[in-house]
């Protein structure tokens, strides 16, 4: 009994010399974004991960707790979480923030956290605006990071066709209020191919309400100019199973149709589009992304940094090729460390 | 190469990206989307910030780690994550990322990065086949090529019936080979 005694202050005064953070994550259970990013398990594994460093890196330097809110896809909701919890002084402060999707729901924890200093991180939601390459920043997301890029995704898909010739281009996207995404990439793309030297035909919108025979009109339009290369933005139609049958290639199929490219705003490589993979609609079809499964490299590896290393490969600190780094027997010895003692 | 260059790019030095897809998938079921990596990139970025924000002792009031100091740390970082660098710009958007330009191909079942050239797996098609280019029908000698190819196929099957014919009149003893014994039969 004396040992737990004498170390129960002794725990205690550990514990308190370690700073606190308060995490908030927001996640959708339900609406037409429904765990969209998978914030909720990937939330949790994270906070399982920071748990785990607090309890055997001695060297760990705050003690973290994750908190979940469920936007449920309702704005007013989220608006009205963010002033009561911000503003709550029983509750710990909140320290930072990872924001919500869609861009609504997004800036509305942004118009909240600012008034606070609270960091908010976005890995979907885009910064507001680009027009001729500069970005416009409200001052309600000064306080607001974007893990996305900022709507110039189409850029090096402009520089091959640039390199492979492309003369003329034609460029339709989805404009929705609830998301701008598609809009922002593929007016900053006619900016982009314009300033480039390649002639764009013409820009068209498209709404969610149009029909699958709206979007045939503009296939047909597309097919009496006749560009060497299509842009088009809706991504949904890869992500959301109800955006699906307004997927273009079934539209080209029908018109009979195809430039010598076409180009969609990522909406490839998903699943929900099996089917149109069957019908042997997708080959050569190509897209312009900021994340493709392939990439690899040194911008696509952590870095040698006390936080995370979950998903970072085992490395030689010393990285010159020639030199062992431990004798020849040695190296025959069976480790744990597959990556740094394989042949 | 040196090991730096090839950090991330071979299976011995897998990238994040692969480790990441490979845990995703052992425990989801499924590939991680672009809207899952960013997501996990975004607490990659968050637990740098918040790291770093806490391993300065005067950052610390009452036992907690205020937000604005997290805010301070974001501002301009730069992090390495599974979905690529993520560095903060004057605005808060993430320039760390290149644009890739990918194209599905037939013979792989992920879409091959064509572009930028220091991250390319393939190479662009372009023009891409029209519809009807892409209707195979098959004709029987429908081709120059096919018809060399029938005629080698031909040659090649009668010099390789000739050789198995002597083989067999070799082991009977009748030694003067096919020749030999064809004008033999033929005499008779």
């Amino acid at each position: 009994m004396f040992p737990l005694i004498f170390l129960l202050p002794l725990c205690y005064g550990i514990a308190a010399t370690i700073p606190t953070a308060r995490i908030v994550v927001f996640y959708a259970s339900s609406g037409a974004y429904e765990n969209i990013t998978d914030a909720l398990f990937l939330g949790k594994f994270w906070g399982n991960h920071l748990s785990t460093k607090l309890a055997k890196s001695p060297e760990w330097p705050f003690n973290a707790t994750v908190e979940f809110f469920d936007t449920m896809n309702n704005e007013a909701r989220v608006r009205s979480y963010c002033r009561s919890r911000f503003a709550n002084k029983e509750l710990p402060n909140v320290t930072a923030v990872l924001g919500p999707f869609p861009y609504k729901m997004g800036y509305a924890v942004s118009d909240v956290a600012v008034k606070y200093n609270i960091p908010v991180v976005f890995p979907e939601v885009v910064a507001y605006a680009t027009t001729n390459g500069v970005v416009k920043q409200l001052p309600s997301l000064t306080s607001s990071f974007f893990i996305l890029p900022a709507g110039f995704t189409f850029s090096t898909a402009i520089e091959a066709y640039i390199k492979a010739g492309v003369h003329t281009v034609f460029v339709a996207y989805l404009k929705s209020p609830s998301f701008v995404q598609p809009t922002t990439t593929c007016q900053a793309a006619a900016n982009v191919a314009q300033q480039r030297g390649i002639n764009v035909l013409g820009q068209v919108s498209f709404t969610p309400t149009n029909t699958t025979d709206d979007l045939y009109q503009i296939v047909l339009t597309i097919k009496s100019l006749n560009p060497d290369a299509v842009i088009w933005c809706d991504p949904e139609t890869c992500t959301s199973a109800y955006r699906l049958p307004y997927h273009v290639l079934p539209l080209f199929k029908r018109a009979n149709y195809l430039p010598k490219a076409l180009s969609l705003s990522d909406c490839v490589d998903y699943p929900l589009t099996s089917s149109l993979y069957a019908q042997g609609l997708y080959p050569f079809v190509s897209s312009a992304q900021a994340y493709n499964a392939r990439c690899s490299g040194n911008d696509y590896t952590e870095d040698f940094t006390p936080y995370s290393s979950l998903f970072r490969p085992q490395t030689p600190p010393d990285f010159t090729v020639n030199k062992p780094l431990f004798p020849s027997n040695l190296a025959r010895i069976p480790v744990f460390t597959p990556y740094l003692f394989e042949n | 190469m040196t090991d730096q260059q090839n950090l991330g790019k071979t299976a011995r030095y897998p990238s994040s990206n692969a480790l990441f897809r490979e845990w995703y998938f052992a425990v989801r079921g499924v590939y991680p989307d672009y809207t899952n990596v960013p997501t996990w990139a975004a607490f990659d970025v968050l637990e740098s910030a918040l790291f770093r924000a806490a391993a300065d002792p005067s950052n610390i009031i009452n036992g907690h780690l205020p937000a604005s100091k997290v805010l301070h740390a974001l501002i301009g970082s730069d992090t390495r994550t599974p979905y690529g660098r993520v560095a903060f710009d004057a605005n808060n958007v993430n320039n760390g990322l290149k644009g890739l330009f990918s194209q599905v191909l037939p013979s792989s079942s992920f879409s091959q990065i064509v572009y930028p050239s220091d991250l390319q797996t393939d190479v662009f098609v372009y023009p891409m086949p029209t519809w009807e280019e892409r209707v195979h029908t098959w004709h029987l000698l429908g081709g120059a090529q096919k018809k060399i190819a029938f005629s080698v196929s031909i040659a090649c099957s009668v010099a390789l019936g000739l050789f198995l014919i002597t083989m067999v009149i070799y082991r009977r003893g009748e030694r003067g080979g096919v020749w030999v014994w064809m004008f033999v039969q033929l005499a008779n």
